[in-house]
């Protein structure tokens, strides 16, 4: 395979993964680095089960070419909880919330979580909504994954 | 009611911690050695004769291993009239017909193999509307039954009619009569997780397909089928990774598993075909449509005399479950309220549409709609309040329905006061008419559902099979499914309450059918019912081990004894208190008579198959839930806001709280979907909107608080007192919402979706507005 | 997915000087969202993308009392998130920030969006408003496009063959001015408008309409500009007749087509009801 090598940081381990140019960062985490928490339920940008943080910013990893990942920094579901395994309390707030069914949507909606709370550590409800929209769900209504963002924003800013 | 340790309290799932860090294994995530990855060739037409499949090119592209065509594999039959194959030999019915599939060793090289496979059709005459269908000159979708007889008409032979009392003397007696037609469409069950499988042989022939079916030992005995119609010797096993979301789009097999199986035995690789997005839409059944006429009347006083639904369905080009929903329909239709009088009667007609299957609610969503919006009509025409009109039908407890349902706990009554409490209705309702553009207004509807499984296959049982280590660890083997909604750990609540240990001892292992007893399949709302009693029933065998152990041991009598937070307590003397895993240990590591505690059980619910006349009690035990709401309505443009929701149900009793609100927000919202913007749109068969920017499921932005009532009613069936609760949810949404927006606007709307030009349309034609010019 | 060469130039003159060499064969790109939807579908199959998203400052926002730059690259969530833009060019804001998701808004820039020539372009609808102006960089130097004649035809811009959009200049209205963008979706996200309806007008000093735009989109095969609406709008106070009048004219003036997203006539009734809603509030 020709192809190029992009390197970034993933989950703040340096990692050097090569890819073709036609190729998907969400391709590059589950093929080349078998990433495999961010999912690809559509393709498309449509349904955000691919969300990754890249540089702050939450991205569908199915619409972000691989080689614009050069040198940024990118979270994904796996490097949520802290090294020890301690989870983050926006997963402790999912949990404990019952924001978790069939689990698909649920590595997404995280990140586009944490993306916002790593901006607007006290957001709206409406800022909540906003900023999930993008992570569609079948399973759980969002009830109680707004309620879940809210609890977790009210314990991480004390 | 008893207070527990265990069941009642509001535990987080118990897969919840792998999801939550990314590591939970789903279908689209499974990968083995050697895998190829499969492609399918969908039909181009709607409607044609097959002249030649040319895939020489597809053959040379490199990587390619297999092009498979109903040429060159034995035929493989499915379905529920078995009118379906696996691949398309001469004909094609309906654009998601497979004409050909290719495995390779990478997703593009099957991808351009099957770009490059030329079909040559000649074209033949479609139809697509049922009514048409139905028609002497409509062109027939199938020339043959699958034994070769001709067909004469489109018409299925399926004898869905049940009747019980005097329509005519229901008619006569009635004063006011309401009658109507209600047209729902198609809805799609959009699981997050697309569909897939992979198939793999092992040397001697044996076959393990894994798999995210909601139904793994049906599919077991479908697979199995196939291998015989492939001349194969072997066995079967199916297993199941991680479920991306089911709502009963898994409920039958589909001829892309028989297709992974065609390559994998072909290749002598595993092979996995995996669903892209548009796949999904296009080649996965959708909820069935349906066009219902309803007409029902009451007496003087608001007492229901009699009820005649029917309705033509579109059953698509070949038959699934979507065609035996009218089983389900006839629930409601003749035991929702007290109906003396009912007739029930569906047609199921071939098209060239899609072909539908079972969704969430499998049927009672459709005919509670016609149902619950024809009733507010009659209570208008009566001049009664609806809520009132309700309340003077509503079911009880303990009465038998024309349909011989026998009813032994019913919360309906419960159900509706609490709706009517806290939506203000008495204060709101009638309150819409008058000036403003934006006018507000209430609704309610009800539901009858199956709480207590559905026997609508010869058997309706679940098997469950537990093991108990020296240390108090339990393995419990349940035939069942976990699909997001919480059986794993409902189960666990179950099993951990009956042996007096944490629920952090209780593992539940589900998908295999090596490992894993007989069940039906995840649907009709059955699993905390059916699979918690088999479970319940195979840990009260090993309570009653241990517990003969302990007696032993302790040499205090039996009824004296009671399993508690890990202990063996003896109610009257502590001293001899003794803790499980002392036991355990004893017995496991005796001098002699050395024994350790497994059980296994399988529950059938005491019910009647449902065939024949259709009458008699196929349900363990019923439930019953209203929904209230109050939107506001946009007369200007037709929106319709959800202001309020509030969902009533009777649950037997909440073994989990905390999952058993997300079912009900996530049924919810699901139905305010479908009531509101959800809709497959086809044209000449073909589907135009596969894909989520089209198709409109609600997002967080349009998320509805939805306010839970649980109604507790202690079912003497049920583990622990519990119904089932997975599919009520979306059951009434739409009917309420319907009848809100009459409140507010004075129109009736007897379509789905309700979406903002419907309503639009519907107030300017009332009103002489300008005309769709 | 047809393989490409992907080409990230670091700067302007090196983007364009790609673009020379590799003709008609390589698309520019920006944030992607609408060139890798358009690759997977087959829709777009070229040799090379030559992206602009490593070019330093054509991400940029440049606030000045006599108006905004955006640098084509800038995002819509940057205009979402930039409270200035809120405050002087509404229309906009409200636009951007109901473009998809919060992850399209991440990427996806206002300059894809205006290339990209949809009918339903949103922020192309609020910047018609603004009397927006391109800054187009091409092999023969660079021009200015108002945006008013960059749109073609369905996904054709002024953009010659080689040309890239390298900044919108959009001036702050002068004088008191009511704008607002009406974006009709059936759900309250990821929505590609039903229809657009954009609008605003800059009084004089005796209250009277200076000065009145009406834009719209999937009301024709671009987004565009409804002048007869307009010269209703302009020239006294803005008055409930005056409003309904324009709004007439829209509805009529409007090249609505039924499809199976939406129909004509509901098209049509919209843009009578939502261009008073804009500007009247009712
Ligand atoms: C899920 C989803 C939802 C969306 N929702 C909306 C919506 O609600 N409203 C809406 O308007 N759009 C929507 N879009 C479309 C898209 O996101 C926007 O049009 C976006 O602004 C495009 O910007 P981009 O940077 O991603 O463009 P790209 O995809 O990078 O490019 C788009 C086009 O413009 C050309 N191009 C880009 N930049 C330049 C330049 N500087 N010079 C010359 N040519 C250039 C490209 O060659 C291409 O033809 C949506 C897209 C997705 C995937
Ligand atoms: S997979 Fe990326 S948005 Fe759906
Ligand atoms: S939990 Fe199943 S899609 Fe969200």
């Amino acid at each position: 395979m020709d192809g190029v090598v992009v390197r970034f940081t993933v989950n703040g381990e340096a990692a050097a993964v090569r890819v073709e140019p036609d190729w998907t960062l969400l391709r590059a985490l589950r093929e080349g680095l078998e990433l495999t928490g961010a999912k690809e339920g559509c393709g498309a940008g449509e349904c955000g089960a691919c969300t990754v943080i890249v540089d702050g910013r939450a991205v569908n990893a199915c619409l972000f070419p691989a080689v614009e990942a050069e040198g940024a920094a990118i979270t994904t579901i796996e490097g949520v909880a802290a090294a020890d395994g301690s989870l983050h309390p926006l997963q402790r707030a999912f949990l404990d919330s019952g924001a978790v069914q069939c689990g698909f949507c649920t590595p997404g909606m995280v990140l586009s979580a944490k993306a916002l709370l790593d901006r607007t550590p006290r957001p709206t409800e409406d800022e909540i909504r906003t900023a999930l929209a993008g992570n569609l769900c079948r399973c759980t209504g969002y009830v109680q994954i707004i309620e879940a963002v809210q609890a977790a924003a009210e314990e991480m800013s004390g | 009611m008893t207070a527990y340790a265990c069941v009642g309290q509001p535990l987080p799932k118990a897969d919840g911690i792998e999801k939550i860090t990314g590591r939970t294994v789903y279908m689209h995530d499974f990968k083995l050695p050697g895998m190829l990855h499969g492609r399918i060739k969908f039909a181009d037409r709607v409607s044609a004769r097959i002249v030649s499949i040319d895939t020489s090119e597809a053959e040379r592209v490199p990587g390619v291993r297999a092009v498979i065509t109903a040429h060159n594999t034995p035929e493989v039959r499915f379905g529920f009239l078995k009118d379906n194959t696996a691949l398309k030999k001469d004909r094609v019915r309906q654009y998601r017909d497979e004409i050909a599939a290719v495995a390779a060793t990478t997703p593009e090289a099957a991808e351009e193999a099957v770009r490059k496979i030329r079909v040559v059709y000649e074209d033949l005459p479609a139809v697509f509307d049922p009514e048409e269908a139905l028609g002497p000159d409509a062109p027939l979708v199938h020339e043959a039954d699958p034994r070769g007889k001709p067909l004469e008409d489109n018409r299925l032979r399926l004898p869905w009619k049940v009747e019980a009392g005097d329509l005519e003397q229901g008619e006569a007696a009635a004063v006011h009569v309401a009658e109507g037609e209600y047209d729902v469409g198609w809805v799609t069950h959009c699981c997050m997780g697309t569909s897939g499988c992979v198939a793999v042989f092992d040397g001697r022939g044996d076959l393990t397909v894994y798999s995210n079916t909601q139904i793994p030992s049906l599919a077991k005995t479908d697979f199995q089928e196939a291998l015989k119609a492939m001349g194969v010797r072997g066995r079967v096993r199916v297993v199941n990774a991680a479920i991306g979301g089911g709502f009963g789009s898994k409920l039958d097999t589909y001829a892309y598993e028989y297709i992974a199986i065609l390559l994998a035995h072909r290749t002598r690789r595993p092979v996995k075909v995996e669903f892209d997005r548009e796949e999904e839409f296009v080649a996965t059944s959708p909820r069935q449509p349906a066009r219902i006429r309803v007409r029902q009347g009451c007496d003087a006083d608001g007492r229901l005399t009699f009820r005649h639904i029917s309705m033509v369905l579109d059953n698509g080009a070949y038959t699934s479950w979507g065609a035996t929903t009218p089983t389900v329909m006839m629930m409601p239709a003749t035991s929702l309220y007290r109906v003396p009088n009912v007739r029930f009667e569906a047609t199921c007609v071939y098209t060239n549409n899609t072909y539908c299957q079972a969704m969430r609610g499998y049927g009672t969503p459709q005919v509670t709609f016609a149902i619950e919006t024809n009733l507010d009509e009659l209570a208008d025409k009566a001049g009664l309040d609806p809520y009132e009109m309700r309340l003077r039908n509503a079911n009880e407890p303990g009465e038998t329905t024309p349909q011989g349902f026998e009813v032994t706990t019913c919360g309906h009554r419960e159900c509706l006061e609490a709706v009517a409490e806290r939506l203000d209705w008495a204060g709101k309702r009638g309150q819409g008419e008058g000036g403003g553009r934006k006018r507000r207004g209430v609704g309610m509807a009800c539901l009858l559902h199956v709480g207590g499984g559905a026997k609508i296959y010869k058997s309706d049982g679940c098997g469950t099979l537990i093991k108990m280590d020296d240390q108090g660890y339990v393995d419990v083997f349940s035939g069942s499914m976990d699909i997001g909604q919480g059986l794993d750990t409902v189960l666990r609540q179950i099993v951990a309450e009956t042996l007096g240990i944490g629920t952090d001892r209780v593992n539940v292992i589900v998908g295999d059918t090596d490992v894993c007893p007989w069940d039906v399949g995840v649907h009709a709302s059955r699993s905390t019912f059916v699979a918690g009693n088999a479970a319940l029933g195979a840990a009260r065998m090993i309570r009653d081990q241990i517990l003969a152990f302990a007696e032993q041991l302790t040499e205090a009598p039996r009824e004296i004894l009671d399993l508690r937070d890990g202990q063996v307590v003896c109610q009257e003397d502590p001293s001899k208190n003794l803790p499980l895993e002392k036991l355990l240990y004893k017995a496991h590591f005796a001098k002699t008579g050395n024994t350790m505690f497994m059980a296994s059980h399988f529950y059938e619910p005491d019910t009647r198959l449902l065939a024949g006349d259709f009458k008699g009690n196929y349900s363990g035990t019923y439930t019953w839930g209203c929904h209230g709401v109050e939107v506001e309505v946009d007369v200007d443009t037709g929106h319709v806001e959800i202001v309020r929701y509030v969902a009533a149900h009777d649950v037997g009793r909440a073994i989990n709280p905390l999952l058993l609100k997300g079912q009900v927000y996530g049924a919810v919202l699901m139905g305010i979907g479908y009531a509101l913007t959800e809709e497959m749109i086809f044209e000449q068969g073909r589907l135009r909107n596969a894909n989520f920017r089209d198709y409109k499921i609600l997002t967080a932005r349009d998320a509805v608080p939805v306010e839970t009532v649980i109604v507790e009613t202690d079912d003497p069936a049920g583990p622990f007192g519990a119904k089932g609760i997975g599919e009520p949810g979306l059951v009434p949404t739409a009917p309420a919402i319907a009848n809100a927006i009459y409140d507010a606007v004075g129109v009736r709307l007897h379509t789905l979706p309700m979406k903002p030009e419907v309503v639009l349309r519907a107030l300017l034609d009332r009103d002489g507005g300008p005309g769709p010019a | 997915m047809a393989r490409f060469a992907y080409h990230r130039p670091a700067t302007v003159d090196e983007a364009l000087g790609l673009l020379a060499d590799l003709g008609p064969d390589a698309v520019p790109v920006a944030g992607a969202t609408d060139v890798w939807v358009n690759l997977r579908s087959g829709k777009l199959a070229p040799r090379a993308l030559v992206s602009l998203r490593a070019v330093p400052g054509l991400a940029g926002l440049d606030r000045s009392d006599d108006g905004l730059t955006l640098g084509a690259c800038a995002t819509h969530a940057a205009v979402e998130d930039d409270s200035w833009i809120a405050g002087r060019l509404p229309a906009l804001h409200m636009a951007c920030s109901q473009v998809g998701s919060r992850q399209v808004r991440n990427v996806g820039t206002v300059g894809g969006n205006l290339c990209n020539a949809a009918p339903s372009a949103d922020a192309a609808v609020a910047l018609l408003l603004y009397d927006a102006v391109c800054r187009v960089e091409g092999p023969g130097g660079g021009r200015d496009v108002p945006l008013d004649g960059f749109f073609l035809g369905p996904g054709r811009t002024a953009l010659a063959p080689g040309e890239i959009l390298t900044g919108i200049r959009v001036p702050v209205p002068r004088g008191r001015t009511v704008a607002g963008y009406h974006k009709l979706t059936r759900r309250k996200a990821m929505e590609l408008p039903i229809l657009g309806v954009g609008v605003r007008v800059t009084l004089d000093d005796g209250g009277a309409v200076s000065e009145a735009r009406v834009a719209l989109g999937v009301a024709g095969p671009t987004p565009v500009r409804c002048p007869g609406a307009e010269a209703a709008l302009a020239g006294g106070p803005l008055t409930a007749e005056r409003v309904e009048a324009a709004a007439e004219t829209a509805a009529r003036e409007a090249r609505v087509r039924d499809s199976w997203r939406g129909q004509a006539w509901y098209r049509r009734h919209m843009i009578r009801v939502l261009i008073p809603r804009i500007l009247l509030g009712c």
